[in-house]
């Protein structure tokens, strides 16, 4: 009997048909097995779901199988307007539909002329002949080369979830498989994180900062130093509660002052009406020690404060009077440097010390080279007006960030799995088996260069493996990497190059095996709400079937442990419904100690989410309040347990480009920096309507783009120098590459700097000088790949100066994005 | 000779096998096979097609796996925006995204046909290669004229000119932009021939 769903019901060929009863006979079944089966489909799904993503809880609607709209959700203060673009990447034509191989590597094998990555031709296979393809080389590398052979400290923004984590998924598959080469920090906050551990003996950048309601009660001057939350805060590492928003607003309400410092007048400035002061980028230091030395020559420093709570104040003074390098950092130093007026200097420090001053900043000062140094110098700045751990007062590294400052709730958090312990066994067949076991994340092309080469890090001198397999689930390293020229010839030394993903990124088009993963819309899992304020728990149902052959990184890496052998201490005999029940129910256990009634697991997925109250002591946190107040009893985690403006830890590492107190030193390049070759900076701002290059591949760019292209912002000084229009396409340029991008005439931006937010998609043609150009508008193919300092080894994003044209050739079309050319 | 509804549905039904997946290496042959045997029912449309694919059987490697990689630069989305997206949503949606009304359309109309999208083939309602099959199975049942037309008119008539279009700019291979051609040329001839009158279910009776 015929199975209904496989007879084939295409035209019979037996019949005499137009190509003749010959030809026609000797077609035998067609072409290709056949598509439709009889008996109509089971009706899909319809119905309204809750879940939450990178950009905030939705709803979303569902009919007949397909998402038709989704909108914030209901608690949320704030939705952000890129839900739409969120919504797109599911149904765009650039998702990875299939297990694709580059054409070369499947017929040549690992290693095939990696030279035509990005180039090449891919062909599908099914997935068991990826998936063995995967496995065999992972083995292949454990056995020849040993595991520090294999990069998988994949970094980027995963999609959220516990479960599916693809970020964690791939490295606990790599333990399994016997370990692999790992890395340490992030993109982000590369200097702050460890300059801060030192300083502040915390992070301090992903730590909860003084409460938005104390800072609108007490703040007299909200100080908004490089960083634009207004946009920043759309996303969240987790759910966003996106409470800075009310926050914000709340702050505008009460008509105090708010200070932007930026190159860029934000929308933030803009929002809160601010005062804008745009010094020349990467010289905030100096900027910040003519502050301090007004401060110390008028006598506005809060001694007390230095002598009870912060050491080593005694030790950096020399160097800020000029005692020890005949170099006074006056306000007038400052503003040879910074580019804004001595006078505007001083009154800053004055008002700053006569009122209740935040020093808020973003983390754009420390992505730039001696990025170390700005975030302790505004510590120490912050320490010298004496407000730390007052209402109000003090400086916060997080209010830019996944709503910083939203007041904490009362509730239990949810963990989520992990990558099964031990980062790494080192095999016997590693070359270099004294290899570090992870790297600082932003040295991965350093380290593709430099096999067994040694490299400085927070006080270590290490070796970097020799990798000859990169696996990356989660991220897009060929976009968030800098000097991508650079990276792609580094790469060319990996012999086999395995990226997950759910669309077409530029990583994903240089890889030699790609695999398609479910987005958050198509798989089951389970995700905390408000990063900082800990809000609650939100389900996130799968609401539509996988499209294509598109499969969970959960089942995905659980098929290559099993092919590896290694499947039991993978999963650990659990699906991921199973997984998401059981941290769950380990957080519903906590209730009861937070006096919560949670309800049981089937109780919580009906509902889809459990909210916790916010607290009264959440409204009224300020930060650092209890290490102000007892110094002794409440101690910072640094060696002293107080602020240290003076490291002695670092002072024994003896770096050249890190030393024991702040300071300033002038970066390898910076705009009208001795010997600067290019006439203007070029700022990397986030773009508005991204995160970082995520939704670049949706429709949702046509909110910002310029001609098709990522937008660059200019001042009319320098547009008109160069006869530029508004509109127009324009090349930027400089010793390391060149990009096209749309031309925004604005007095936005202060003249000598151009604005090229990051995170839009590499897309590489043939340039008027035969190098290659980013056709859309990639502004890493600009920047300058390079450690902030032996300490903190983070990406200096940063810092670049160029120049640009107004392009005249032959315009190069923007090809990355999937989409009708006729629709 | 005129010619039938068999002849129609045939000639759906090879569109929608080459535009459905890759070709193997045996299926380019038997393509290649077609356009030596000639073109008696005279349908001009398919003649490039033919052609090229016999050029490409008659490599000294038959050109299977460059075709592969032009079906992926082309379909599966590794050409980016130099593809051509084989769904008819994104040619009609104003954000140019898959799963939109012709999609949501397809699976009615595969529904009122008592018929469904295989689990092998994942892709859609509105993928090209379904609509064809379609337009094969309502030819081969000999479904009214006027259920044809409409069929043709509603679904693929509309965007298949444009889908070509994007198969000429981005197919390295010539091969899908024949193909592609071919699709949007016989729809158009065949809305013709339908309009113009009753067209016989098969020549001759060959049921033997």
């Amino acid at each position: 009997m015929l199975d209904k769903t496989t007879k084939d019901l295409r035209p019979g060929l037996t019949r005499r048909g137009f190509m003749g009863t010959t030809a026609a006979a000797g077609l035998g079944a067609l072409l290709g097995p056949s598509i439709l089966g009889a008996g109509a489909a089971r009706a899909a799904t319809s119905g309204e779901f809750l879940s939450g993503c990178h950009w905030g809880a939705f709803q979303a609607t569902v009919t007949d199988g397909k998402i038709a709209a989704i909108r914030g959700w209901d608690e949320d203060p704030a939705p952000t307007p890129m839900l739409e673009g969120v919504m797109d990447t599911v149904y765009s034509p650039s998702r990875i539909k299939y297990p694709m191989v580059r054409r070369a590597y499947l017929e040549g094998g690992p290693g095939t002329s990696p030279e035509t990555r990005g180039k090449d031709d891919f062909v599908r296979v099914s997935w068991d002949e990826a998936l063995d393809l995967v496995a065999n080389e992972i083995k292949r590398m454990q056995e020849t080369y040993g595991p520090t052979s294999i990069f998988s400290g994949s970094y980027g923004w995963k999609s959220v979830g516990k479960v599916v984590n693809s970020r964690t998924l791939v490295r606990r598959c790599m333990n399994g498989a016997g370990g692999f080469t790992s890395h340490a920090g992030d993109y982000s906050t590369g200097a702050s994180q460890v300059i801060m551990r030192y300083v502040m003996g915390t992070l301090e950048v992903y730590e909860q900062q003084t409460a938005w309601p104390v800072v609108v009660e007490n703040t007299d001057i909200l100080v908004v130093w490089g960083a634009d939350p207004m946009v920043t805060n759309q996303v969240g590492w987790v759910i966003p509660d996106h409470g800075a928003y009310p926050g914000m607003k709340a702050f505008k309400e009460t008509g105090k002052r708010v200070i932007c410092i930026d190159p860029v007048r934000t929308k933030t400035a803009e929002y809160l009406d601010a005062e804008w002061i745009a010094p020349k980028p990467q010289t905030d230091v100096a900027m910040m020690l003519g502050m301090a030395y007004t401060l110390y020559e008028e006598e506005l420093h809060d001694q007390e404060f230095l002598d009870n709570n912060t050491t080593g104040f005694d030790k950096f003074l020399p160097y800020l009077t000029g005692e020890s390098d005949g170099t006074p950092k006056t306000a007038e130093w400052a503003a040879e440097i910074c580019g804004v007026e001595a006078d505007v200097i001083k009154a800053l420090a004055r008002d700053f010390a006569a009122n209740r001053t935040m020093l808020s900043s973003g983390w754009s000062m420390q992505r730039m080279h001696h990025g170390e140094q700005a975030h302790w110098m505004l510590v120490v700045l912050a320490s010298m007006l004496g407000q730390i751990g007052l209402p109000g007062g003090g400086f916060g590294l997080s209010y830019h960030y996944s709503s910083g400052g939203s007041p904490s709730a009362s509730g239990p958090r949810i963990s989520g799995i992990t990558d099964g312990g031990q980062q790494i066994s080192r095999g016997s067949a590693s070359s270099h088996s004294v290899a570090a076991a992870a790297i600082p994340v932003a040295r991965i092309v350093e380290m593709l260069e430099n096999p067994g080469g040694e490299f400085d890090f927070n006080g270590k001198r290490e070796i970097y493996p020799d990798v000859k397999m990169v696996y990356w689930a989660g991220g897009n390293p060929m976009h968030h990497h800098q000097d991508r020229n650079r990276q792609l010839k580094a790469f060319e030394k990996v012999e086999t190059f395995v990226v997950n993903d759910y669309q077409w990124t530029a990583s994903a088009r240089h890889a030699d095996i790609v695999l398609p993963v479910t987005t958050i819309f198509e798989h089951d899992d389970v995700e905390s709400y408000g990063d900082y304020s800990g809000k609650g728990i939100i389900a996130m149902k799968k609401m539509i079937e996988p499209m294509y052959e598109a499969r969970s990184e959960f089942e995905i890496f659980a098929d290559i442990s099993e092919r590896l052998g290694t499947r039991a201490f993978f999963d650990e005999g659990k699906d991921a419904m199973a997984w998401i029940k059981g941290f769950y129910e380990d957080a519903a256990k906590q209730g009861d100690s937070f006096g919560i009634d949670m309800p049981d697991f089937d109780g919580f997925w009906e509902q889809g989410y459990v909210l916790y109250e916010v607290t009264e002591e959440g409204k009224q946190w300020v930060r650092h309040a209890d290490f102000r107040e007892d110094p002794l009893l409440e101690p910072l985690g640094t060696p002293s347990g107080l602020i240290e403006i003076y490291s002695n830890n670092i002072e024994k590492m003896g770096y050249d480009d890190c030393g024991p107190h702040p300071m300033w030193m002038e970066p390898t390049e910076r705009l009208d920096g001795p010997d600067a070759k290019f006439p203007l900076h070029v700022t990397t701002s986030h773009s508005v309507g991204r995160l970082h290059s995520q939704l670049c591949g949706t429709s949702f760019r046509k909110t910002y783009t310029v001609a098709d292209r990522e937008p660059c912002v200019i001042s009319p000084a320098d547009a008109e120098a160069r006869g530029i229009a508004d509109g127009d396409v324009v090349r930027v340029f400089n010793d390391r590459g060149q990009i096209l991008a749309g031309a925004v005439v604005s007095d936005g931006v202060r003249k000598g700097v151009i604005r090229v937010c990051e995170g839009g998609w590499y897309d590489p043609a043939p340039g008027p000088d035969g190098k290659l150009i980013c056709a859309f508008g990639d502004v890493n193919n600009l920047s300058k790949d390079l450690g902030t300092s032996k300490l903190g080894q983070g990406n200096c994003g940063h810092t670049i100066i160029a120049d640009v044209e107004k392009f005249e050739g032959e315009l190069p079309p923007v090809k990355v994005f999937d989409a009708p050319t006729n629709g | 000779m005129g010619i039938t509804q068999s002849d129609r549905a045939i000639a759906y039904q090879l569109l929608s096998d080459i535009l459905a997946k890759e070709l193997t290496k045996d299926g380019l042959l038997r393509l290649a096979s077609l356009g030596n045997a000639g073109d008696p029912a005279g349908l001009p449309e398919f003649d490039p097609l033919l052609e090229r694919a016999a050029q490409l059987a008659a490599a000294p490697e038959p050109a299977a796996r460059d075709l592969a990689g032009a079906f992926a630069f082309l379909f599966l989305g590794v050409g980016g925006k130099n593809g051509a997206p084989p769904y008819e949503s994104v040619y009609v949606d104003e954000r140019g995204r898959t799963g939109r009304a012709p999609t949501v359309a397809m699976e009615r109309e595969l529904s009122a046909l008592d018929m469904h999208v295989l689990k092998s083939f994942p892709e859609p309602a509105d993928h090209v290669a379904i609509e064809l099959a379609v337009a094969a199975r309502l030819a081969e049942t000999d479904a009214s004229n006027e259920r044809q037309v409409t069929f043709l008119k509603e679904r693929l008539a509309g965007w298949l000119p444009d889908f070509a279009a994007a198969c000429a700019r981005g197919d390295r291979t010539g091969f899908y932009a024949s193909a592609a051609s071919a699709a949007a040329d016989f729809v158009s001839t065949d809305l013709d021939r339908l309009e113009a009158g009753r067209i016989p279910a098969f020549e001759e009776d060959d049921d033997a």
